[in-house]
């Protein structure tokens, strides 16, 4: 009796310390916050340090790439360094934050080069949460000396996905249609150039014309168009092997080639006596298989990222419009009902989007839409805007405009549809199409 | 013999220890439940309970130039206080003088309707349960979240340009001190988990550091609310990304 006595005293005991507990955490006041900004993030990337002149060369070089990469996202704001107040002398000392926090620098990265003695150079970075005064992340890599640029495109890669939470899409590259000569002897080569416009060079001859390259999701192939072979012809480029093949002889011409996300194989337009359907072609048995069968044109396929639908362009219901199928071509449906006319799908790597270009009123426009057609919105508009490619992280787009009597340039807008901004490139150029993230 | 006092003393460890435990638990489960019911009653360490309701204060010093929302948030406050316990008799204290008036307007600055129906409606209904000073209550937190929403507006980056921003609703609570300084670190209690979900990640980072770079906070500035430490001195706030 009493042990059932003593008992039922400890546990209203605890009782009480529960209800005293729960009092004092109990009584937040909610603020509800629902409007913020799109300002870019401050940050400060300091010169990496290094000890003796080539590399401190590529100190400064690796800091400024970063520095650019990260304010083209325009996500980020590169604080001045003549604004710097401390002095970064070795990686290995924590950074003053107060030092940092009252210049408006929310993140700093800081580095260093070593030269190793094969002749190779280290590069390590460290990155920091100045209002958390934490540590984030950092790397350490080893390359030849000439290879710094690719270095600072990754350590931009791992700063943009350890702030964003997003993939980076830095260290890619961009294939195009380099144009040059008179409009009616124009030369049209295959060209390929870092994301940001440097170490471009010539995949083809100035002999054979070329269009529409496209690379793969996932791999370090090219497929294109070329009338090498004097009909034109959808040919693939490996990039490691450097070697050339043409996809298959059919009859007729084919066209509009795209790779599927796995790279195994390419959905295209094969065009017989005027009537283009899309076939779709696995790369390693060199089968085929037609998707769609309607006498109206089917062309422009472009995979899912999951690989189980198809968005097309078709003018069956009258005028271009863009259509979603099922990979193997069935539950065929229109999903554009804008005004203007509908081309060039391409669905994000994301999987949230269609781009596309809409021409109507005598003007171009690239716009996104979801794969169901609806929210759909127009990010940049002009004479000729056009054939939209998608960052690896689907955050930006790049296309090329055309002005009246100007020859085509290649631009990139992001998903916002701000930041439009030129890429640098040596000759005209059109058709552009983004790597994935390079291995 | 000596049986019969060891058992009742093991039966006496065995309670101590589990009260302990029990205390530990209950402020694990009071950890859960953090985020207050809309409406429910934050504790404030004066509630001042006047000869005169607040309530009636709050109606007869509306602005003219009022928003018809504001008028009826006040009508539906108005009605005459219920009898309450003796405790109402006490004398008003300086706490009651502040310009409630001023409140209302802060308070109703904010453009979500819904919610300040919300909080009308409930005002009234813990008048009765309550007494009549949540209604002060009721302002005073209106005016801290004034007070919150636009200072953090300026230092949060909304995450809308990642995919599905309506879901990346985070929640982050932390505790000041009476200079409006962190009290050690912001944490995030909603969602629980997103360590391998990026985008909510990079939601829930970007709080942490809408918080921190906010820091210090204006409330001690607040000629209201620097009397009322306690109606801002644990703040949570919820941060919904809105396109």
């Amino acid at each position: 009796m009493r042990t059932v006595q003593i008992f039922l005293a400890t546990i209203a005991a605890a009782a009480l310390l529960c209800v005293q507990a729960w009092a004092q955490e109990g009584g937040r006041t909610r603020i509800n916050v629902d409007e913020g900004h799109l300002n870019p993030m401050p940050i400060a990337v300091v010169d990496f340090i290094a000890a003796a002149p080539p590399a401190s060369q590529v100190g400064r070089d690796v800091a400024q790439v970063v520095r650019a990469n990260l304010e083209r996202s325009s996500l980020f704001r590169s604080v001045a360094p003549a604004a710097f107040i401390e002095r970064i002398q070795a990686m290995d000392v924590p950074p003053r934050f107060p030092d940092w926090r009252i210049i408006d620098a929310q993140a700093l990265v800081v580095g260093q080069v070593t030269t190793l003695p094969d002749g190779r150079v280290r590069i390590e970075f460290k990155l920091y949460d100045i209002f958390a005064e934490q540590f984030l992340t950092g790397f350490s890599y080893s390359t030849t000396p000439d290879n710094w640029r690719r270095i600072a495109h990754r350590i931009s890669d791992q700063i943009y996905e350890q702030l964003t939470g997003e993939r980076g899409y830095f260290d890619t590259r961009i294939v195009f249609v380099s144009e040059s000569g008179p409009r009616t002897r124009r030369i049209k080569r295959l060209m390929i150039m870092d994301q940001d416009g440097a170490n471009p060079f010539f995949l083809t001859s100035p002999d054979a014309m070329v269009l529409t390259p496209r690379f793969s999701p996932s791999t370090q192939l090219i497929t294109y168009m070329s009338y090498e072979t004097g009909a034109p012809r959808v040919f693939l480029y490996n990039l490691e092997t450097n070697r050339r093949e043409v996809l298959g002889d059919f009859p007729g011409m084919t066209f509009a080639p795209r790779f599927a996300p796995d790279g195994g194989g390419v959905v295209f337009t094969l065009d017989m006596n005027g009537n283009a359907e899309i076939f779709a072609m696995d790369l390693r048995s060199r089968q085929r298989r037609r998707l769609t069968n309607h006498p109206a044109i089917d062309t422009s396929p472009s995979y899912s990222p999951d690989g189980a639908q198809i968005v097309f362009n078709s003018d069956r219901g009258g005028s271009p419009q863009l259509y979603v199928m099922a990979a193997d071509g069935s539950g065929q449906r229109r999903v554009s009902f804008g005004d203007g006319r509908y081309s060039t799908p391409v669905w994000s790597p994301r999987g949230d989007l269609i781009a596309f270009t809409r021409q109507g009123g005598g003007r171009f426009a690239i716009g996104v839409m979801r794969p169901d057609g609806s929210g759909e919105r127009i990010l940049t508009e002009s004479y000729l805007d056009e054939a939209p490619t998608w960052s690896p992280n689907g955050r930006v787009i790049m296309f090329f405009r055309e002005g009246r009597g100007e020859g085509p340039r290649i631009w990139s807008v992001d998903l916002t549809g701000r930041n439009l901004r030129q890429l640098p490139t040596q000759t005209e150029a059109s058709d552009p199409a983004w790597s994935p993230l390079l291995p | 013999m000596r049986s019969g006092w060891i058992v009742p003393l093991l039966v006496s460890l065995i309670g101590h220890i589990g009260a302990v435990m029990m205390t530990k638990m209950a402020w694990q489960s009071s950890m859960e439940i953090t985020i207050p019911a809309r409406g429910s009653v934050v504790p404030v360490e004066i509630v001042n309970i006047g000869e005169e309701s607040n309530v009636r204060a709050l109606a007869e010093e509306t602005p003219e130039d009022a928003a018809p929302e504001e008028q009826q948030q006040t009508q539906e406050a108005a009605p005459e206080p219920a009898p309450g316990p003796p405790a109402r008799e006490r004398p008003r204290n300086r706490n009651d003088e502040f310009d409630l008036a001023a409140a209302a307007r802060l308070a109703n600055a904010d453009t979500k309707t819904g919610r300040e129906r919300n909080q009308g409606a409930l005002a009234e209904r813990n008048q009765r349960g309550a007494g009549l000073g949540t209604a002060e209550v009721a302002a005073l937190r209106d005016r801290v979240n004034a007070v919150g929403r636009a200072h953090l507006r300026r230092c949060w980056r909304m995450p809308i340009d990642l995919p599905d921003p309506d879901r990346l609703v985070v929640t982050v609570e932390f505790d000041l001190n009476r200079n409006g300084s962190l009290n050690g670190q912001p944490r995030v209690t909603s969602p629980r988990n997103y360590t391998f979900d990026p985008y909510m990640r990079a939601a829930a980072e970007a709080a942490l550091r809408a918080v921190r770079q906010c820091d210090p906070f204006p409330f001690p500035d607040d000629a209201v609310l620097r009397e009322h430490y306690d109606a801002w001195r644990s703040p949570e706030i919820v941060f919904s990304p809105r396109f």
